[in-house]
């Protein structure tokens, strides 16, 4: 008990920065998300294309690759940037990418019936989509977003590998100086848990709102 | 009016001349469409006036609904010109830009099959939406306006209610009045009651058919249902594969249809 009372600070600061990778990597990424997902319904191959590049390239090689290569290789041809914007681009990176197939997929599974229904009341298209399509694929997207959210708390602990001192990290360091692997990481297990729980509460809350307001009047695919 | 009857690739354009100082309503010439090898307006060309009611009618198939769609702006056609009060609204088997249909678009409304309510508002909400957000209407005037329209289909309690609170004919007579709010000049019906249980078919055609009485616009209406084709219209078309086999007034082209086909299809239904 001592011991975890001489430990707690170092875990705390490592408990700090991995909700603030994940907040700020998570508010990127959906930024990217509905950007891309967005931007992959314009009908022409020159926006498609190379989006379509974007997303498979990173939903199809290994994150902690992806990490490395960023904070390695990019240096080499003059691009550097500190350890955690590094960490947070990669992480929004890939997980934009992954969103964006949830922002696109879920506005397509908007009825074709509403769209006719907003073209035959003359909206021209960004209204179509802004006051009639996204509101519905909202909620459709929101189970999988909550889904994300918990990953990307997980996913943060790669960013270790390149010198941010997050939770896991922190817990490697103390491990390294005091020993005491099992109580340590004991610890670090406990803590995961407990920041999970203020997504998995905000995730329940907003599929209930969005699900009771709705429920039934938004076709779910 | 005369009953034309059609020759193969043929078209009517001399049997419906209205006065140069009247363009009508909806010009047709020429039109097909296909989807892949499948043809489904094929080489059609059509008219019809101002405050003209139209049924068209006919087999599964046979082009209806594509004459709505094409005419809504919801498919291109892939031949020939449509024109409404005048305006191109694709020529040549092309669709033209949004700033030149845009303004053609807004004098047609729709009524769908599937009724097609936005789930996430209001009934109220849903009628005001293209008064507020198209034409810019102060919300008090589009939410008075709304209020009008919702009483004028018997739903002035309903306001407040969302599409799932309602029942299928509740929420085609919101469809109505939603397409009603854009004052349009020609109003296009898709199968309205086909979707519908038998119970509450009356209560949307009673609608429909005040408003024929009330109002001078343009109706075209696509339906399955014969006694209302015949009631609503000054004019039936009987289509079938892309093509108007038979046209001509309601009374006559019921009683004594001239084409075999017709008078096959309408023993056919009939029954």
């Amino acid at each position: 008990m001592d011991f975890l009372l001489q430990i707690y600070p170092a875990l705390l600061r490592g408990a700090f920065v991995t909700m603030l990778l994940t907040l700020t990597s998570g508010a990127a990424a959906l930024a990217v998300g509905f950007a891309v997902g967005l931007a992959r319904l314009i009908p022409s191959r020159w926006v498609s294309v190379p989006l379509t590049i974007y997303v498979e390239v990173f939903r199809n090689t290994s994150s902690l690759v992806q990490i490395f290569y960023f904070f390695f290789v990019l240096p080499l041809v003059g691009i550097r940037f500190e350890a955690f914007t590094t960490g947070c681009a990669v992480l929004a990176l890939n997980f934009g990418a992954y969103l964006s197939e949830v922002v696109r997929s879920s506005i397509l599974s908007v009825d074709k019936g509403q769209y006719h229904a907003a073209i035959a009341l003359n909206m021209p298209v960004l209204l179509r989509y802004r006051r009639i399509i996204i509101p519905q694929a909202i909620p459709v997207m929101l189970p999988a977003f909550g889904n994300y959210a918990l990953e990307m708390l997980k996913a943060t602990s790669l960013v270790s590998l390149i010198t941010i001192t997050e939770l896991t990290f922190s817990g490697a360091q103390l491990v390294q100086f005091y020993g005491h692997p099992t109580e340590i990481y004991l610890s670090i297990f406990v803590i995961y848990l407990i920041l999970a729980i203020p997504f998995i509460v905000l995730n329940r809350n907003l599929e209930k709102r969005a699900g009771g307001k709705w429920k039934a009047r938004v076709p779910t695919t | 009016m005369g009953i034309a009857v059609i020759p193969k690739g043929g078209h009517v354009l001399d049997k419906f001349e209205s006065p140069a100082s009247e363009l009508p309503a909806v010009e047709f010439v020429d039109v097909s469409k296909s989807f892949g090898a499948l043809r489904v307006i094929d080489n059609l060309s059509l008219r019809i006036r101002r405050s003209e009611r139209v049924s068209l009618i006919g087999p599964s198939g046979s082009g209806k609904t594509t004459i709505l769609r094409l005419l809504m702006t919801l498919e291109k056609p892939s031949e020939g010109t449509i024109k409404v009060f005048g305006g191109a609204l694709s020529a040549g088997g092309r669709g033209l830009r949004e700033s030149e249909v845009a303004p053609l678009r807004a004098k047609i409304g729709m009524v769908f099959q599937q009724f097609n309510l936005f789930p996430h508002m209001t009934a109220l909400a849903n009628v005001m939406e293209a008064p507020v957000q198209v034409l810019r209407m102060p919300k008090p005037d589009a939410k008075a306006l709304a209020e009008s329209l919702l009483e004028r289909v018997g739903l002035k309690e309903k306001g407040a209610s969302y599409p799932s609170e309602l029942s299928g004919g509740q929420q085609q007579r919101v469809a109505i009045a939603r397409a009603l709010a854009m004052k349009p000049q020609i109003m296009l019906f898709d199968e309205i009651t086909s979707a519908l249980d038998p119970e509450v078919i009356g209560e949307v055609l009673d609608v429909v058919h005040s408003l024929a009485h009330e109002t001078k616009m343009a109706m075209l209406v696509v339906t399955h249902e014969m006694g209302f084709a015949r009631d609503i219209a000054d004019r039936v078309i009987f289509m079938e594969k892309g093509r108007i086999v038979e046209e001509g007034n309601p009374a006559k082209l019921f009683a004594s249809p001239d084409n075999i086909r017709t008078k096959a299809f309408l023993n056919a239904v009939k029954r």
